[in-house]
């Protein structure tokens, strides 16, 4: 802090400076001399500052962070004596986001943890969503998890605003000590840590099943209680504060959510994706790490511990290094663990663990010496980059040894116990296997033998203990993924000739165990195989596996259906998908048909030659419908399904696709309600349809329920096993219900979860870009709209979109281009006209702007944009008569619009079109009748147009109103004297010569004017005194004495 | 769309009229706003979390456009009473932040034009800083009210010599010799 402060001195300080200062340089010198011979240090003084002026030097930084320091001894907050219900015992402990306490609830009587947050509620939605989640909260049930009793706003005044303290009460854990400590304190080994890091693990993943994401897991928000139980304490509160921005890091200045230590990347980076399920396994991993090894991942970055890096540090460390190898640490750490914390401390959060239950089940294979799922890390990836890398030169001895290593390492993963696969096996007899293989067959025989070794191995452990089926399914893809990039690699053409049988045989095997994980197994070797282009290879395994079309989903067979339109040898497929779609179940038929219809065919003359023939089966009518959709007679379409319900009123495909059709914005029968009603008749037979939910939501989202609309698009995800379209189109209805109830955060997370499952989504990419664009991150939401028009030129609503970005960011001429482009491709609409309209005002061209509101009037002669711009437009060049008649439309159309009346009121105070203005201002204070500004107005009018007794009411509500107002009471003491009411007026001056008093005492800046206009009301009072009684006059005198001490005060002082 | 729908400017007409209880509202709806554009502020420039009071405040003022509309005059107490709620923010801020524990070497407040290399090292706290401030209101509250309006509402010479009532010159010499002495008091 500076040196103590003489203000006598500093004032001469000043004056030196400033006298010297206005010198020219060579008297300045001569200044500086003289006054250094009275006043050395008062010279060096105004010379340093002399110099700073000269130097252009200008103030030093400001650090926050050195504000911690100087003024954290002046806070010291008091114990609070009780907030809601709960009385406070003590203080706990107080932590980034709030304070702690111990307090006891009077009904039920009960112990409770109060965590009172920092920060304020800052916004109606915040304080709404707050609410909403707290709900959720609320619900969670879990042994693991502390319960939350209630969450509530505790109101502190601050300020002249008020700010709502968010808290929360939960279950107080008697005893509870942090993991970490209580691990030491008991000084327990490794397989009791593991066991209680399982239960964390689960406790987690209930939270996750009730869409909750803790995001703040450190030892210290999981306790272990008296009983020896884990608790998971704030689960999910981490969300609980901060502005709609959900991410980890920086939810309001200043404040970091989650503990920099355990965040996840994605925490620290936007661009590792959303904030989700799998933020949770990292700081799983990051807990389980140091509670094994007793140290902090990145801790061999540097001495100091990583607690006390700078959060910078921590934040590079996450995002750029790899933590230490497991090991390397002591408590005999196996290379086993090593995989399962290196899979949960993934950076992507795509390579970890899925679910707090992956890891928790790998842990427990680990006790159990099973197979962990995890692998080492990343041994398939270095083996096809190392075949990538010696494909031209891979026919040297040295090369194959080295992949078989390599290949070696991989089967480890597969974790073949040593009494198995003998040392000697592994280490001698394989690698010369495949040499000698290799020598005499080539490469692909070598991969071919290898395979089925695998597939030896896999049938000797079947009598051990089982993998579980999704591990068996995991490894399956990767031995598949294995062999098939080998062959891309080496140009092998994969064609139906090789191992289609083996595929299709390992598929049908893990099917039989468990049906989900060879779905799950069917759905992932679809999509490999569709990015190695092996057409031909999956047109034979398909023919080959029995069981393919029943799990191939509706995407599936769009998938293909894409690839046999498009490759030249595809018709095989096509006819394969034709085969396949009437065994798709019935629920997925609709689309799939549709999608497969999209992509069949480039011409549907044949479609007329059997339209008579097919409309006999409801069946076929569905189709035709589904059909006539993509073709062109959207109107034949409708009467298509319409008739096939009509033949078979259980035919669901049908209503399904009818449900759709109506939900389809583009066509003339548009009708949400109608869809809405469809879909909720195809809900009723099956309850766990995720695309009728999904329709339904985006019906509800078109009629403006966004409650509804959220709800049902998360009955959608809740009967969403994979990563579909189905999904994607979910999440962009819950993000859209999130956008329109103003949770911009989860709004961007929904969308994030949308595109991480399809990214080709354009509705939920230029949702998000809307979004970025309203957070102020014009930038962003720019790029997403290129992507969104790069990707999908024929979503002609982007423009439009676009636009609206830009008008936000202020960027008047590429929005007007937007707008227009809009416009060109036949979006033309009121709104984008108007828009248009307020861009060209921006950028000062009023005839086009004039052109585009009148445009926009005709487009829609009922919409209230056109017309207020319009008027606002005239208005402000002028053109007053004419801005009349569309604010008078405006108001028409919107009769609260405060703003425009009083406008529109002083267009006719100006023409003094009295009667009206005042029509006007009457109806405003009845409005706003506890506002005294439209009294004064009506009453100010009212005087205007000489009707003095019309006018004293309303300035008499307006002084009711503000009765402290100098103003308002002047205003009034004017019409009093207008209707000759001298007493009232002088009663009235005599309280606003008080007021004016206090004004002048507070140092009001405007007393000055008070004073002023108090004189010209007396001078006007004593103008009229010959209409007075002589007490009356009496009390002028008085008033007019007291007055004038008041200014001969004023001027004393001044 | 042409105009945000402002409660402040209905306010700011309350006031005029001279409504005494529209000023505390009026400092409260800004208080409102400005901690709106800062939030928006802090997403926009998340990579070097900096806040500007004078970015923040003029981002303010352009939404309050209409105020020239209503004819509203007395802009000296506008600007002083926005003053006073951005450097309740400040200090809010520096306080708050006090009150955490962790490093909190995230954000930090930059003042404008951060040349002087000497500078640099030392780092005011808002707190230190409202406090010269008041000890140059002391010694010269003219002074004091230039730095404060150039420095947290970002007005130009001309501006704060309208607002002021004082010579563009005036205004402008009083600004050279303020942010010399603030900076040499701040280094002290």
């Amino acid at each position: 802090m500076p040196e103590a402060f003489d203000a006598t001195r500093e004032r001469q300080i000043l004056a030196w400076f400033e006298a010297s200062h206005a010198l020219p340089k060579e008297d300045r010198k001569r200044f500086l001399q003289d006054l250094d011979s009275r006043d050395p240090d008062g010279r060096a003084r105004v010379e340093q500052l002399l110099a700073r002026c000269d130097a252009e030097a200008t103030l030093p930084e400001l650090h926050i962070r050195e504000a911690v320091g100087a003024a954290s001894q002046s806070v010291s907050s008091p114990l609070p004596e009780r907030i809601g219900s709960y009385v406070i015992t003590r203080r706990v402990g107080k932590g980034g986001m709030g304070e702690v306490f111990e307090a006891e609830q009077e009904d039920p009587k009960r112990l409770v943890a109060l965590k009172v947050m920092n920060e304020g509620l800052q916004s109606e939605s915040a304080i709404q969503r707050f609410r909403y989640e707290s709900q959720l909260l609320g619900q969670l049930h879990h042994p693991g998890i502390a319960r939350v009793y209630e969450a509530g706003v505790h109101v502190e005044r601050w300020g002249l605003a008020e700010r709502q303290i968010p808290f929360f009460a939960m279950e107080y854990v008697t005893g509870g000590r942090s993991l970490t400590q209580y691990a030491a304190d008991e000084q327990l080994d490794a397989r009791r840590r593991i066991r209680l890091l399982i239960e964390t693990c689960r406790a987690v993943a209930a939270g996750h099943e009730q869409l909750i994401i803790h995001r703040d897991l450190k030892p210290g928000n999981v306790l272990v209680g008296s009983d020896g139980k884990i608790k998971v304490i704030d689960f999910g509160v981490a969300r609980q504060v901060g502005p709609d921005t959900a991410r980890g890091i920086e939810t309001a200045p200043g404040f970091v959510i989650g503990t920099p230590m355990y965040m996840s990347p994605e925490q620290f980076s936007d661009e590792l994706g959303a904030v989700g399920v799998r933020s949770d396994v990292y700081s799983l991993g990051v807990l389980a790490y140091e509670l094994l090894s007793g140290q902090h991942p990145f801790q061999h970055l540097k001495d100091r511990p990583v607690g006390e890096w700078p959060l910078g540090d921590v934040a590079h460390a996450v995002l750029t290094a790899r933590p230490a190898k497991l090991t390397s640490l002591e408590r005999g750490a196996s290379a086993e663990l090593g995989w399962v914390l290196d899979k949960a401390l993934r950076r992507s959060p795509d390579e970890r663990y899925g679910s707090a239950s992956d890891l928790a089940d790998d842990f427990e294979r680990f006790l159990a010496n099973e197979a962990v799922m995890a692998g080492p890390p990343s041994s398939l990836y270095r083996l096809r980059k190392f075949a990538r890398r010696n494909r031209l030169a891979v026919v040297g001895g040295t090369a194959i040894a080295l992949m078989l290593a390599v290949g070696g390492v991989w089967i480890l993963s597969a974790k073949i116990e040593n009494d198995l696969l003998s040392r000697t096996f592994r280490e001698q007899q394989l690698p010369e296997l495949f040499d000698n293989v290799f020598r005499t067959h080539g490469i692909e025989t070598a991969w071919r033998q290898r395979g089925s070794e695998i597939l030896d191995m896999e049938s000797l452990l079947a009598g051990r203990p089982q993998p579980s089926a999704s591990a068996l399914a995991q490894q399956s893809l990767s031995l598949i993924e294995a062999k098939l990039t080998i062959y891309a690699d080496y140009d092998i053409p994969l064609d139906g000739s090789i191992e289609s049988d083996e595929v299709a045989r390992r598929i049908n095997a893990v099917y039989a165990r468990q049906p989900g994980s060879g779905q799950a197994l069917w759905d992932g070797l679809s999509g490999l195989l569709f990015t190695l282009k092996a057409w031909g290879f999956m047109g034979a395994v398909v023919s080959l596996d029995s069981q393919a079309p029943e799990w191939a989903s509706s995407d599936q067979l769009a998938r293909w259906s894409k690839i046999g339109a498009e490759q030249p040898g595809g018709v095989a497929l096509m006819r394969l998908v034709q085969d396949c779609l009437p065994l798709v179940p019935d629920r997925q038929m609709g689309k799939a048909w549709r999608l497969f219809v999209q992509n069949y065919s480039s011409s549907w003359d044949w479609l007329n030659d059997i339209e008579n023939e097919m409309s006999r089966s409801a069946n076929h009518l569905a189709w035709l419908g589904a059909v006539r959709t993509m073709v062109d007679g959207e109107e034949s379409a409708g009467r298509h399904f319409r008739s096939a319900i009509e033949l078979d009123p259980t035919l669901l495909v049908a209503r399904f696709s009818l449900a759709h059709y109506y939900g389809n914005p583009e066509f003339a029968e548009h009708d949400p309600a109608e869809a809405a009603l469809h879909f909720t008749a195809c809900l009723s037979r099956v309850g766990d349809w995720t695309d009728a939910w999904n329709g339904l939501a985006t019906a509800e989202a078109r009629l403006g329920r966004t409650e509804e609309a959220e709800n049902h698009a998360r009955r959608a995800l809740e009967n969403v096993r994979f990563r579909t379209s189905s999904a994607s189109g979910a999440w962009t209805n819950v993000g859209w219900a999130h956008m329109q109830s103003g949770r911009l955060g989860e709004a961007i997370e929904s969308f994030d979860m949308a595109l991480s499952i399809q990214a080709s989504n354009s509705v939920a990419r230029s949702n998000r870009a809307t979004v970025l664009g309203k957070l102020g991150r014009h930038d962003e939401g720019l790029a997403e709209f290129d992507r969104v028009e790069r990707d999908n030129p024929d979503y002609v609503k982007v423009h439009n979109k676009r636009g609206q970005l830009l008008l936000l960011a202020k960027r008047y001429a590429p929005a007007l281009a937007a707008f227009d482009r809009a416009i060109e491709l036949g979006k033309e609409s009121a709104s984008i006209q108007s828009n248009a309209g307020v861009c060209l005002h921006k950028l000062g061209r009023p005839q086009e702007e004039e052109q585009r509101y009148r445009r926009a009037i005709e487009l829609d002669p009922d919409g209230v944009d056109g017309h207020r711009n319009l008027a606002l437009l005239l208005h402000s060049t002028g053109r007053m008569r004419e801005a009349i008649p569309f604010y008078e439309r405006t108001l028409e159309l919107e009769p609260t619009d405060v703003q425009r009346r009083a406008n529109l009121a002083n267009i006719h105070l100006e023409f003094e079109e009295w009667a009206q203005a005042e029509e006007h201002f009457v109806f405003l204070s009845e409005l706003h009748p506890v506002d005294p500004i439209w009294h004064l107005r009506t009453g100010l009018t009212r005087q205007s147009a000489g009707n003095s007794a019309g006018a004293l009411p309303a300035l008499d509500a307006a002084r009711g109103l503000a009765p402290k107002s100098v103003w308002v009471r002047f205003s009034q003491v004017h019409s009093l004297l207008h209707a000759r009411e001298h007493e009232r007026a002088l009663t009235e001056l005599r309280d606003a010569v008080e007021m004016v008093r206090v004004a002048v005492a507070e140092g009001d800046p405007n007393a000055d004017k008070k004073c002023g206009r108090m004189k010209t009301m007396l001078e006007k009072l004593r103008a009229t005194e010959w209409e007075m009684d002589p007490p009356v006059r009496a009390r002028l005198s008085d008033l007019e004495q007291s007055m004038e001490a008041l200014l001969r005060e004023r001027a004393d002082e001044k | 769309m042409t105009e945000a729908e402002e409660p402040i400017t209905l306010l700011l007409n309350r006031m005029c009229a001279g409504d005494p209880g529209a000023e505390s509202d009026l400092a409260t709806a800004v208080h409102e706003a400005l901690r709106d554009i800062a939030r928006r502020h802090m997403d926009r420039e998340r990579a070097d979390h900096t806040l500007q009071p004078s970015a923040l405040v003029s981002e303010f003022y352009l939404r309050l456009r209409a105020m020239k509309t209503y004819g509203f005059e007395n802009r000296r107490q506008f600007y002083s009473l926005v003053a006073g709620v951005m450097r309740r923010i400040l200090v809010d801020y520096a306080r708050r932040r006090s009150s955490e524990k962790r490093g909190g070497a995230l954000q930090r407040v930059a003042f404008d034009a951060l040349d002087d290399p000497e500078a640099k090292n030392v780092s005011p706290d808002a707190v230190s800083l409202y406090g010269a401030l008041d000890e140059l209101r002391s010694l010269d509250s003219i002074k004091a009210d230039v730095f404060e309006m150039s420095f947290v509402s970002g007005l130009s010479n001309a501006e704060i010599a309208e607002v002021l009532e004082i010579g563009t010159r005036d205004a402008e010499r009083a600004r050279t010799l303020a942010r010399a002495w603030m900076g040499e008091r701040l280094r002290a």
